[in-house]
């Protein structure tokens, strides 16, 4: 799973958003940059999450308001490039505020609502 | 890319090890599957650099399909992980696409695909689960995005009610005849036609 799919995904039992994403192996994977797939992408984000985000994986600081359609930041359009497409999470856990696990197992995210997910 | 070209390439993908009966697990025909990306990017420029889901992706199909169709990041999502895994080796070639282990009716995504496209199961099995998936991928499209789906024919016009009520607009764009094979044909016929249209709708 990139983390691009983890800011969508929603707490299936609660509907609550973000879930906490609690990684235990992690891969990256070069891509094609397409700068024009990014700047569609940005007002689908939460801001404030990608930036937390990206200090949890020590891609540093990102600025407080997200680049527009017309921005020259080519910086922050690369690094939300490897961020969001080229950092995959293949192993981890993504924890819901109620206290529900979903384990990610070799790179997919298991959103069952199961007894098992909800006694861990 | 021609028609004929995807369909071939698509005959490739690997199917179904054991078909779940109660999940309508059968692939998506080859033909079928190359003629709905073919006509989703050709006729209406839906799929390449877009951001698309698969709902009950089963085996990656018609995932593999938006990959020769240029989509530039896919999330298939389907409740057996046995599918998934074979629809990630059917996939491995490309790094575009995620998958997502869910049950359809609890998936919980924003509202953020451009486009959705889908062969759901036809509610054979389960009443009313083909309109559940419609409904979903509804859902999970962005104002202005589209969804592609497979439905049988006799359900067109309560399709087309339901659809009015979703205030979405929605088209009939063609009609297949869909094999069954044993598996899920009724009164143990070998195999069975069905008649299945090919929707589009947009929200």
């Amino acid at each position: 799973m990139r983390l691009l799919t983890y800011h969508f995904l929603q707490c299936p039992k609660t509907k609550t958003f973000p879930l906490l994403l609690e990684p235990t192996q992690v891969e990256t994977i070069e891509t094609e940059y397409n700068k024009e797939f990014i700047l569609r992408m940005i007002p689908r984000l939460d801001w404030n999450l990608v930036r937390q985000v990206s200090k949890q994986f020590a891609f540093g600081e990102l600025p407080p308001v997200a680049p527009h359609n017309d921005t020259t930041d080519e910086e922050t359009l690369r690094l939300l490039h490897k961020l969001l497409l080229e950092t995959h999470i293949k192993e981890g856990v993504l924890k819901s505020q109620d206290g529900t696990i979903y384990p990610i197992k070799d790179g997919i995210p298991n959103m069952l609502i199961t007894q098992v997910n909800q006694d861990e | 890319m021609r028609l004929w070209q995807i369909e071939e390439l698509l005959k490739d993908i690997k199917s179904f090890e054991k078909p779940d009966v109660y999940l309508e697990q059968y692939a998506t025909p080859p033909h079928i599957a190359a003629y709905l990306v073919h006509i989703a990017e050709n006729s209406f420029g839906d799929l390449q650099g877009k951001l698309v889901a698969d709902l009950g992706c089963g085996t990656g199909m018609l995932c593999a399909a938006l990959l020769y169709l240029e989509s530039s990041y896919i999330v298939g999502v389907d409740v057996d992980d046995s599918a998934l895994a074979i629809a990630k080796e059917n996939c491995a070639t490309w790094n575009q696409v995620d998958f997502v282990h869910s049950d359809i009716s609890k998936l919980a995504v924003k509202s953020v695909f451009d486009t959705v496209v889908m062969n759901p199961p036809f509610g054979t099995r389960r009443k009313g689960v083909d309109v559940v998936f419609l409904e979903k991928a509804i859902e999970l499209t962005r104002p202005g995005g589209v969804v592609y789906s497979l439905h049988k024919t006799c359900t067109r016009n309560y399709l087309q009610k339901k659809i009015q009520q979703w205030k979405c607009e929605g088209e009939v764009l063609g009609k297949f005849l869909f094999n069954l094979s044993k598996t899920f044909a009724f009164h143990k016929k070998e195999s069975m036609d069905i008649e299945v249209d090919l929707w589009r709708l947009k929200k």
